[in-house]
């Protein structure tokens, strides 16, 4: 699993590092189960303060995907569907804002970006 | 306290070799000599110096700081110097004792018994000696200790040769036994007492 | 959460410099950096810790036992590493080996062997015969071979190279990752604080400025620049520091996110704890 992180961009880091394991359950890099490293391994790893991966990790179990046990260390949740198939709608709609955005900026028409959609989908 | 000792015996490892070196080379000088019990006394300061050297050796490392940061308290830093310094001057006396039993083996000079009590009383000596210099190098360090040692060593010996100038009468036997009876307990005392005034310094030194 | 250490308005007065009021807690199993500028108050305050300076008032805790009454037994549990080596010249690894075991109830000779290899020391080699990044590894070995839970280093990688530093770093994150030990480290090397410190306790001229999460340091504070008009327009309270050069101004501020919404247009940097101190303490004498 590879998790990289950037001093200098606006995002914070443990958001970074949330996201970053939210996409490896998703994508299937992480499996049902599996054990992630602890907060401290990754702290020294990423040489980040384990305050802040103790909060990634806090936000990841907030959001349902992974699973904190004491003693034993945090795994990733039974996958929940539901929550991936939200958090890729999320990400999707996203996308389509800005598209939205630079189109209507540029005078492209709603059928235009219609068009251009069932392109993209047909050809994938 | 084990520690401590430990510690000290292990830097004192090349002093304790030059020291033997010295008393070597002396000891051979004092062979061809004809009054050479001088080397019962030099080996007695010899010895009791080393303590002194140990403090050297612990304020270059600066070592009380780091040691007073270990499990190790104020009280035991000071006594451990005190076991060291009686056990260097029982050593230095064993030695001397050593010497004057060749001495009277080689050179017929004296009686064994004679020998015996000359050692001890330069044994006491050397506790008197370490009774005054440890609380003066607790309280100026080593280096300004070892002038006024020097003063220290000078007065007694400027106080007995104006005695003897004056006429005044040197103890009789019996005087000088009795003084000799009572001599543990006065060097027991001193002890005691230097260690009480030693470790009131030290107690309050900041590190 | 649980303190492992615990510092309560501690003072002392010495002639030219006095500690006023320091108190600071360090939560179990995080890395506190202690930092200030050279003459600050940070070995003061740690000798005082450490009882070795008598204190004029304040209360020390440490694993909730008292500095002075507990002193030996705190003392078992803690490893103490100053910034020169205290080792005398002529002694090796094995010699210090036979001391420390004779002063330590826990100490571990198979572990003090195993650090002297990791760290590549040489046994047969005498402390004067080590250089100054071998002495400082051999201080830590020490420190850490009578399973201490809590780590005081004061500027334990000043004067060292950034390589040796390095490699200390990575010790101390090592002896982290068991979460019932803790580290204060005491630095005026605020890079090697950003790597590890979870917390940062920062002292001036004898008092501690503050004492926070390092994420919070660095999220929080902005460098706000701006011209010499704009400058006026800022809120005395919202400058902590602030810097004059020739072309603007460059004004440290708290609450960025804030700050931002407040002072539209004006560019608010990234900082980092360097400049988070050089602001406090310069923006005082301006």
């Amino acid at each position: 699993m590879d998790i990289i992180i950037s001093n200098s961009s606006g995002k914070p880091i443990y958001e970074q590092i949330s996201s970053q394991i939210k996409n490896h359950i998703i994508s299937g890099t992480l499996l049902e189960g599996a054990a992630l490293p602890s907060m401290r391994l990754l702290a020294k790893e990423l040489r980040v303060s384990v305050i802040t991966t103790k909060r990634a990790y806090e936000d990841l179990e907030r959001d349902g995907f992974i699973e904190t046990v004491m003693g034993k260390g945090s795994f990733v949740a039974n996958r929940n569907m539901e929550l991936i198939k939200e958090e890729q709608l999320r990400i999707t709609e996203e996308h389509l804002q800005k598209a939205v955005h630079v189109a209507k900026s540029s005078g492209i028409t709603l059928l235009d970006l219609h068009e251009m959609l069932s392109m993209l989908y047909e050809e994938e | 306290m084990k520690g401590l000792l430990i510690k000290d015996i292990l830097n004192l490892r090349k002093t304790f070799r030059t020291t033997l070196f010295i008393l070597v080379f002396y000891g051979l000088l004092a062979y061809s000599m004809v009054d050479p019990s001088f080397l019962s006394g030099m080996v007695v300061l010899l010895f009791t110096m080393v303590s002194i050297t140990s403090f050297s050796y612990d304020d270059l490392a600066k070592w009380d700081t780091f040691a007073l940061s270990m499990p190790v308290t104020k009280k035991e830093m000071v006594v451990s110097k005190y076991l060291l310094s009686i056990l260097l001057a029982v050593m230095g006396t064993l030695f001397s004792v050593v010497f004057g039993a060749l001495m009277v083996l080689f050179k017929d000079t004296s009686s064994i018994s004679e020998q015996l009590l000359v050692s001890y009383v330069l044994f006491g000596i050397a506790i008197l000696f370490v009774c005054i210099m440890l609380p003066l190098v607790y309280k100026f360090g080593v280096e300004r200790s070892r002038v006024m040692m020097i003063a220290i060593f000078a007065i007694p010996t400027f106080i007995a040769f104006v005695l003897n100038r004056f006429g005044v009468p040197m103890p009789t036997e019996e005087q000088f036994f009795l003084l000799v009876k009572l001599s543990p307990l006065f060097l027991v005392l001193c002890i005691v007492l230097s260690y009480l005034i030693s470790y009131k310094i030290y107690r309050n030194k900041d590190m | 959460m649980e303190t492992v250490l615990e510092v309560n308005h501690l003072s002392k007065q010495f002639d030219t410099f006095s500690l006023e009021d320091v108190s600071f807690q360090l939560p179990k199993g995080s890395i506190m950096g202690f930092v200030g500028e050279n003459g600050a108050g940070k070995t003061t305050t740690i000798k005082l810790i450490l009882n070795l300076i008598n204190k004029n008032s304040g209360q020390v805790k440490m694993f909730g036992l008292d500095h002075m009454k507990d002193e030996k037994q705190i003392k078992e549990q803690i490893g103490v590493v100053f910034d020169n080596s205290h080792f005398h010249d002529h002694l090796r690894p094995d010699d210090i080996a036979k001391i420390m075991r004779n002063i330590f109830q826990n100490w571990d000779d198979a572990l003090f062997t195993n650090y002297l290899k990791t760290f590549k020391l040489p046994l047969n080699k005498t402390v004067k015969e080590y250089s100054k990044g071998m002495k400082m590894k051999l201080s830590i070995a020490t420190a850490l071979s009578h399973h201490p839970k809590l780590l005081l280093l004061d500027e334990a990688t000043s004067g060292l190279d950034p390589i040796v530093r390095n490699e200390i770093l990575d010790i101390l994150l090592d002896f982290i990752q068991d979460e019932e030990r803790s580290i204060l480290l005491s630095s005026h090397i605020t890079s090697d604080l950003e790597k590890i410190a979870d917390y940062i306790t920062f002292i001036h001229d004898g008092k501690i400025v503050f004492s926070e999460s390092k994420d919070e340091l660095i999220y929080e504070y902005g460098i706000m620049k701006c011209g010499i008009e704009d400058f006026k327009k800022i809120s005395k309270s919202d400058i902590v520091g602030y810097r004059k050069g020739q072309f603007g101004y460059e004004v440290l501020v708290r609450d960025k996110k804030e700050m931002e919404k407040k002072y539209r247009g004006f560019v608010i940097d990234h900082t980092n704890i360097e400049e988070i101190i050089l602001f406090h303490v310069r923006g005082e004498e301006q």
